[in-house]
């Protein structure tokens, strides 16, 4: 069932948390890195970039933090109308920074001549991203001979984002068309990618909301119920995201609403703090109340735990919007991991870690 | 209902050729499935499986007439007759190895006249000609008086029936072109009365229904009655004989869908196939979709519209083909009344269901698609292009297993069936609730 391939926006907080989880668990996880649309201000860089500087910004950004191992490079999205050049230009300077860069190709554009350059020369040599509603195995038959390509050579994602992940209908469904495509040819794997999360903030201010994991759900149930072998079935989510990538662009920046999404084996909890108030310290009493719950992994299951605890018992700042998104990330990746290996019957150690060195307050007892 | 009963050579001769014709589409699946091409997996194990049925009861009827011809022994046959007394005398001749010119000669009559008794199963004769010959043919001719016997006039046929229901169907009827304005309440007493004791019994047209009240009962005999005068009017004009043998119609049906007057291609495609399919509104309070039962040995459809939108039209439709098609033997003749919105747990329902939810989005093209947890309309939209029906029917068994109306309520083709198969009142007046009653 591993590796795990969470499909993780290339913004600072998600990849700060696949780039910081530990080495071991790395090893494991193959970000799907799908690159934001970049045609609004970039948020680190406040400046509208060009298709060039889009190339080198990533290219600087995979190999400050994912330069090892493998991982999925989905382009659809981050510029308007691209060239095949600027894609070409793309995964050359991405690669040179981590040459093991697979290239996400859309189902519906398999045949462009463009993608046969961007083959790799080892399993999986590209990934193919499908969106359910559009399966079609005639456009895949024929994508692929275009492509020249193998089923088996290659890994297909098949995309339920948007659609309704509500298990007791959706497993049908999921495993209905896990066997559609094994008729349709012999992928080297199928990979079901999807998030029940909603697009918009599900919580109430100072609220907790538990949003249920259909897509786990759903995906354990599927993979025991279709027939294609086990070990060639993949999963994909949008880390504690919903699977939406493009969004409407505001005006200004938005205020963050101070607010976790910690996940669980089943749910997602939405803790979100009070409205009003200085934000650290509104963001101080979320993780107090994450960290109280019977449902906090502990400390030690991930780095992004063990700053959270530390945030939330004064040891540490309670971070910025995209710290807690780094921190929602690099904990439901720790999560899922953990859960996958155990249905392949591995496992992971907990975060080695030594305790962080506390002061003692010299004035205690005064 | 059984397939009948086999009284003469030409009968059984018939009968011969179909069992064979049902031999070979049953002997290998391969043979099956081109009997019943193009349909679902689903529906030709539902109609192998009525195809044995029909063929065991054709064997039974060949059997019945051959013992009966050959050893004399009458039981099978007459079983089959079901006591019917003018069956029981043609029986009794086949028994006794008479002719019909054999029986002619000993009454003295012609021999066209014998069969012309027999032609109309000697419904016409008196009494005492009926006695006369039950005599020469060995017929005990016998009535018993009940010890304890329940006053059957037409009052206490109809004593149950309330004012207020009376007033409900003179009110529905008059609105409907259903009769003339001289009918009045104690003619439609005496009406109900007269057609309970042929149709039978409120409880017995229950099959499907949960009845609410019992004012419900009186309701459903009236639209029962009047869908019955419909049907009656189309059968007297001659409509082909229903093959139950012949499914290749079938599969066209749900296709047709994709017409904007494709319920009235249905009423037509079903007539060729020998189906009466009459769309009669319901009467206020009784909640009926669909029924479906025997008329003079033809298939009858009732259909109220009551939901009036494609998907409940098609779906209502192929439930009541459905029973049709797969209880011909075993409940048609007692007849369907079905209520879709209420849960039932009888088998033949089920399996109605199942057949109408088949032929219209085959199961295992269900199972797999998007549609069903779409939240755009595109995925279902392609469904129905796929399978050659209207995109309505898909949105409305998207809402039913989701228990959600209000998704793609624009979608299911609401206030449009209505329009197509029931004509307007003014327009509609040219059958009566009965036929003694014309506009």
């Amino acid at each position: 069932m591993l590796p795990y391939r969470p499909a993780l926006r290339f913004k600072q907080g998600e990849y700060n948390a696949a780039g910081r989880i530990r080495p071991a668990m790395q090893r494991q996880v193959r970000p799907y890195f799908i690159l934001p649309p970049l045609i609004e201000k970039d948020p680190e860089l406040q400046k509208v970039l060009t298709h060039d500087e889009i190339a080198y910004v990533t290219g600087e950004r995979i190999g400050k933090h994912w330069p090892r191992y493998p991982a999925y490079m989905d382009t659809q999205y981050v510029m308007r109308e691209p060239s095949d050049e600027d894609i070409n230009r793309l995964f050359q300077v991405a690669r040179a920074r981590n040459p093991n860069l697979i290239a996400v190709i859309p189902a519906s554009d398999l045949g462009n001549s463009l993608w046969r350059g961007l083959l790799l020369d080892t399993f999986p040599r590209a990934a193919i991203h499908l969106r359910a509603e559009d399966l079609d195995g005639d456009v895949l038959r024929d994508g692929l001979q275009a492509l020249g390509l193998a089923a088996s050579e290659c890994e297909i994602f098949v995309d339920f984002a948007g659609l309704e992940l509500d298990p007791e209908i959706a497993t049908e469904v999921v495993g209905g068309t896990f066997n559609e495509l094994s008729e349709i040819a012999n992928w080297g794997c199928i990979v079901f990618q999807g998030s029940n999360f909603p697009t918009t903030n599900p919580a109430e201010a100072g609220k907790t909301q538990l949003v249920p994991r259909h897509e786990w759900t759903v995906f354990n149930a599927a993979v025991r119920d279709c027939d294609f072998p086990t070990e060639r079935l993949g999963f994909s989510d949008f880390g504690a995201d919903c699977g939406q990538i493009n969004f409407p662009t505001k005006k200004g920046g938005a205020i963050p609403i101070p607010h976790i999404r910690y996940t669980t084996k089943t749910d997602t909890v939405v803790i979100r703090g009070k409205a009003g108030g200085k934000q650290s310290e509104v963001m101080k009493a979320v993780l107090k109340d994450l960290v109280a719950r019977p449902d906090f992994a502990g400390k030690m299951f991930s780095y992004a735990d063990r700053r959270m605890w530390d945030a939330a018992n004064g040891h540490a700042t309670p971070g910025s919007a995209s710290m807690w998104r780094e921190w929602n990330m690099a904990h439901h990746i720790t999560r899922v991991a953990h859960d996958l290996a155990a249905m392949s019957g591995h496992s992971f150690e907990d975060e080695v870690e030594h305790e962080e060195p506390e002061q003692i307050d010299m004035f205690a007892d005064i | 209902m059984n397939t009948g009963i086999i009284l003469n050579e030409k009968e059984l001769r018939e009968a011969r050729s179909r069992v064979t014709a049902l031999d070979e589409a049953l002997a290998t699946d391969e043979y099956l499935r081109r009997v019943v091409e193009g349909l679902p997996p689903e529906v030709v194990k539902q109609l192998a499986s009525t195809l044995r049925a029909e063929r065991d009861d054709l064997n039974d009827a060949i059997q019945a007439y051959e013992v009966a011809k050959g050893t004399g022994k009458p039981t099978p046959l007459e079983r089959r007759a079901e006591s019917d007394p003018g069956l029981m005398l043609i029986v009794a001749r086949i028994a006794k190895g008479y002719t019909q010119r054999d029986l002619a000669w000993r009454l003295g009559v012609k021999e066209q006249q014998v069969q012309r008794y027999e032609a109309d199963r000697y419904n016409s004769i008196s009494v005492k000609n009926y006695a006369r010959i039950a005599a020469l043919l060995g017929v005990r001719l016998s009535a018993i008086i009940e010890p304890n016997p329940q006053f059957r006039g037409l009052d206490k046929v109809i004593d149950d029936v309330s004012k207020e229901g009376i007033r409900k169907i003179l009110k529905h009827g008059r609105a409907n072109g259903w009769f003339s304005d001289d009918m009045d309440e104690s003619r439609l007493r005496q009406y109900i009365a007269e057609n309970r004791i042929d149709f039978g019994s409120p409880t017995f047209l229950r099959t499907g229904l949960n009845v609410q009240d019992h004012s419900e009962d009186v309701l459903l005999h009236a639209w029962r009655a009047r869908v019955v005068t419909r049907a009656k009017e189309v059968i007297r004009e001659g409509i082909p004989r229903y093959d139950p043998v012949n499914t290749g119609w079938l599969n066209q049906l749900p296709k047709l869908s994709v017409f904007s007057d494709g319920p009235h291609r249905a009423q037509q495609q079903l007539y060729e196939a020998g189906i009466v399919l009459i769309a009669e509104r319901q009467i206020p309070g009784l909640t009926i979709d669909g029924a479906a039962f025997i008329e003079e040995g033809v298939p009858v459809i009732g259909l109220t519209l009551r939901k009036d939108d494609i998907g409940n039209f098609w779906f209502s439709l192929l439930h009541e083909v459905g029973h049709v098609v797969l209880h011909r033997l075993t409940g048609l003749a007692s007849g369907f009344f079905d209520q879709f919105d209420a849960a039932s747990i009888d088998e033949q329902e089920a399996q109605a269901d199942a057949f109408a939810s088949n032929m219209l989005i085959p199961e295992e093209r269900w199972r797999k698609s998007t549609a069903r947890i779409a939240k755009t309309a595109q995925p279902a939209e392609k469904l129905a292009k796929e399978l050659g029906i209207d995109p309505a029917i898909v949105f409305g068994r998207i809402q039913k297993e989701r228990n959600d109306y209000a998704l793609f309520s624009k979608k299911i083709g609401r206030n449009t069936v209505r329009k197509v198969l029931i004509e307007q009142p003014e327009e509609s007046n040219d059958a009566a609730i009965s036929s003694g009653t014309k506009v």
